[in-house]
């Protein structure tokens, strides 16, 4: 919930369209963010890496998690 | 003549084996190695727990230990002629047995569906999930171990007898230990433990915040053991069977796990795991390894162009013997998002029990003591009234008879209404888990697309009828089997965390666990501190600030508890640890970093230190792996509270104070 609250700034959206693999500009319909967010979860969840890639995927999932809820937290309000 | 040759070429079939490297022989010392390598491995790992053994359970540690050895490794013998007997068998159809073991994966882990009445296991077969049977053809084994005779039987075989009836009957002799999911990981002052005193075998408590004695009778004398050791000795014969059916030894598993399980629970079952040999590779709360099989069967659907491919919202509940767990989750795509998990200690257990004391409202006046005639009586009433609860199920009335012994008799006829009164307060209780899982989830009723009813009490008609009805449903969803689901869906897990890929696609698919309980640390005075707060998707990291309490305040005390209360107190105190050498400084001016992780595996791990102000000598973070306590949190907590009263407190640092 604190990351929701945050100040959405420029930059970091950016960063969390790029995590997603979310085209960098242009307008956003929620199934798409929800869409890459679940093909990016099927590549990076560390369930899908053993042995050394794990921790690496580990920090990359943590990423799109927060990217998908900083974008997706921005439809909240229309529904 | 004709047998003699059969039994030659049984023995170089046998030899053929051997030099192949998997003779049950060779085996059976790898499982031995293995569980003393594992036995020395937790002695070096827990003395605290080998210590409290020592000091509280003398009658019964020492000898009790090397008991359960000297029983394990029987159990093992056991298995492994067994196992030996089968290798026989097959090798006599020759190529069959040897392509299934090229076929299967070796490392792949196992799911297992450990339940407080009925247990199964399943593997990924490179295509699809096959449940395995015994010798008796059951894909769900029941959950018991016997003691009779001091050899030790699992309800994986079923033990000496072959009849159902007789099963039962040998069940509730006293010999046998059972419900040993609701007992893992319990203090005596727990109300499950207290609840279980109607079991037909010994549970004493002295109501002090230790195990319970807990103990089944063989030639009349109590022996005792731990729910842990009763797992183990299950687990044994159940992996046993897998590698039967597998003709290759198994080492990986994943075992589902109520949403109510605090992590002391999830303790236990690792050691009973580890005791049997089996490597726990994930713990899956029941309802998200059933929504992982969901996300499957939407994917199938998808495929056979009968699915829409958008997202679908599905509240699973899951009812058995000891547990009641409920889920929201939102599908598409292969992956299941867990939105929110709510689960209680309420089950089919409590129904029996709530029934067997309408039937028989003396029940606890006539069944105080702990003789033969007792254990005899208990278990004749709770036969019938199992009976006549699967029953109701299907009928409107139910007709008892039943002669308990001792003068004592139940003839009654039981109508479905009577029983559903009588279980008033259960019902509630569930329909209080399905509206905290919604609200949590901050979904209504009109969200749900599909209701998922699982567990052996999704066939008890209210039961659905509560769910539906909260659900606004008219029906639940009906591609799942309710018995088999959660095993399904642990096998599933199971290969997919084993890294096993498949080019059809067919295991694309993911759960994203959430936090089925708030994580956090005590502060300001007695309050509980959550960092990590409960539904939280996993891996999940969070921080908090916190400051001390007094000034020139050096050392402070991170005690970290699990739980929903708002009062420290009231939550499972997990482990503590102390922060040294805080600089000296007013009170409120230092500040004190804890974060608190959860990774994929489900391991907590606490890291703290303080980051303000900063300066050479300040120390380095320090990480703890939770939980560091073995059991006895409650009196833990208070003991705590008494030796340092509020010197080693902190407070919490209002979020916008820091940058």
């Amino acid at each position: 919930s604190d990351v929701d609250e945050e100040e959405p700034c420029y930059n970091n959206l950016l960063s969390h369209r790029i995590s997603l693999g979310l085209p960098p500009s242009g307008p956003l319909e929620l199934d798409h963010i929800k869409s890459a967010f679940r093909a990016s979860a099927l590549r990076w969840h560390p369930d899908k890496h053993q042995g050394a890639s794990q921790a690496e995927a580990e920090e990359k999932f943590r990423r799109c998690m927060e990217a998908y809820k900083a974008l997706a937290g921005a439809f909240k309000p229309s529904g | 003549m004709l047998r003699e040759r059969l039994r030659t070429v049984g023995v170089r079939a046998a030899c053929s084996l051997a030099s192949s490297g998997i003779l049950p022989a060779r085996l059976f010392f790898t499982v031995v190695l293995l569980f003393l390598k594992l036995l020395t491995h937790t002695a070096l790992r827990l003395p605290q727990h080998r210590l409290r053994l020592r000091s509280q359970q003398s009658p019964q540690s020492g000898l009790g230990e090397s008991r359960f050895l000297g029983h394990l490794l029987r159990t093992v013998e056991q298995a492994c002629r067994m196992t030996e007997q089968l290798y026989t068998v097959a090798s006599d159809s020759e190529t069959t047995g040897e392509d299934k073991s090229q076929m299967s994966f070796p490392d792949v882990a196992i799911g297992i569906d450990i339940g407080t009445s009925n247990c199964s296991v399943a593997v990924w077969t490179g295509h699809q999930v096959e449940l395995l049977k015994n010798t008796r053809n059951q894909k769900g084994m029941r959950s018991y171990v016997m003691f009779k005779d001091d050899t030790l039987s699992a309800g994986v075989t079923g033990g000496a007898t072959q009849e159902h009836g007789h099963e039962e009957r040998d069940i509730l002799s006293g010999s046998a230990i059972f419900n040993m999911k609701r007992l893992i990981g319990r203090m005596d002052t727990d109300e499950v433990v207290q609840a279980s005193k109607n079991l037909p075998f010994l549970v004493q408590t002295l109501g002090i915040g230790v195990r319970p004695f807990i103990a089944a009778l063989v030639n009349n004398m109590w022996r005792s053991t731990t729910p842990e050791e009763v797992l183990a000795i299950f687990l044994l014969e159940l992996k046993a069977l897998v590698e039967m059916h597998l003709k290759h030894p198994v080492r990986n598993a994943v075992l589902t796990i109520p949403v109510a399980f605090s992590r002391f629970q999830q303790t236990r079952i690792e050691r009973a795991c580890a005791m049997a040999g089996l490597h726990v590779l994930r713990l899956m709360p029941e309802p998200t390894s059933i929504a992982l099989l969901y996300a499957q069967q939407q994917q199938q659907l998808l495929h056979d162009n009968m699915g829409s491919g958008i997202e679908k919202i599905a509240l699973i509940f899951n009812m058995g013997a000891g547990y009641c767990d409920a889920a929201v989750t939102a599908t598409a795509g292969g992956v299941s998002q867990i939105r929110a998990l709510s689960g209680s200690t309420v089950g089919g257990e409590d129904i029996l029990q709530n029934v067997m004391h309408h039937l028989l409202p003396d029940f606890d006046s006539l069944y105080a003591g702990q003789t033969m005639d007792r254990i005899k009586s208990i278990g004749l009433l709770r036969m019938a009234t199992q009976d006549v609860i699967h029953k109701l199920a299907t009928q409107e009335h139910v007709e008892i008879n039943v002669d308990l012994g001792g003068g004592h008799k139940v003839s009654k006829i039981l109508g479905r209404g009577e029983f559903e009164k009588v279980n008033q307060a259960i019902f509630e209780k569930c329909e209080g888990i399905i509206k905290q899982c919604l609200a949590d989830a901050k979904l209504t009723p009109e969200d749900i697309n599909d209701v998922i009813l699982v567990g052996g009490c999704s066939k008890i008609p209210k039961i659905r009828s509560v769910v539906l009805g909260l659900c606004k449903k008219d029906d639940s969803y009906g591609g799942i089997d309710p018995l088999e689901a959660a095993v399904s869906g642990a096998a599933l897990e199971g290969a997919i965390a084993s890294g096993v890929t498949d080019p059809s696609g067919s295991l694309d698919l993911l759960t994203i666990q959430a936090t089925p309980m708030n994580l956090g640390i005590r502060a300001d005075g007695g309050n509980f501190a959550a960092i990590i707060p409960r539904n939280t998707a996993v891996p999940a990291r969070r921080d908090m600030m916190f400051t001390t309490t007094h000034d020139n305040q050096t050392e402070a005390l991170i005690a970290v508890y699990e739980g929903e209360g708002k009062q420290a107190e009231e939550n499972h105190l997990l482990g503590y640890f102390k922060i040294t050498d805080i600089t000296a400084a007013a009170k409120g001016t230092v500040e004190i970093n804890v974060c608190m992780d959860i990774d994929a595996t489900n391991v907590l791990r606490v890291f703290a230190g303080v980051v303000k102000p900063q300066g050479q000598a300040i120390p380095p973070f320090i990480e703890v792996r939770m939980p560091t306590l073995d059991d006895g949190h409650g009196w833990c907590g208070q003991a705590l509270a008494k030796m340092f009263g509020s010197t080693l407190d902190l407070a919490a640092v209002p979020k916008k104070l820091h940058p």
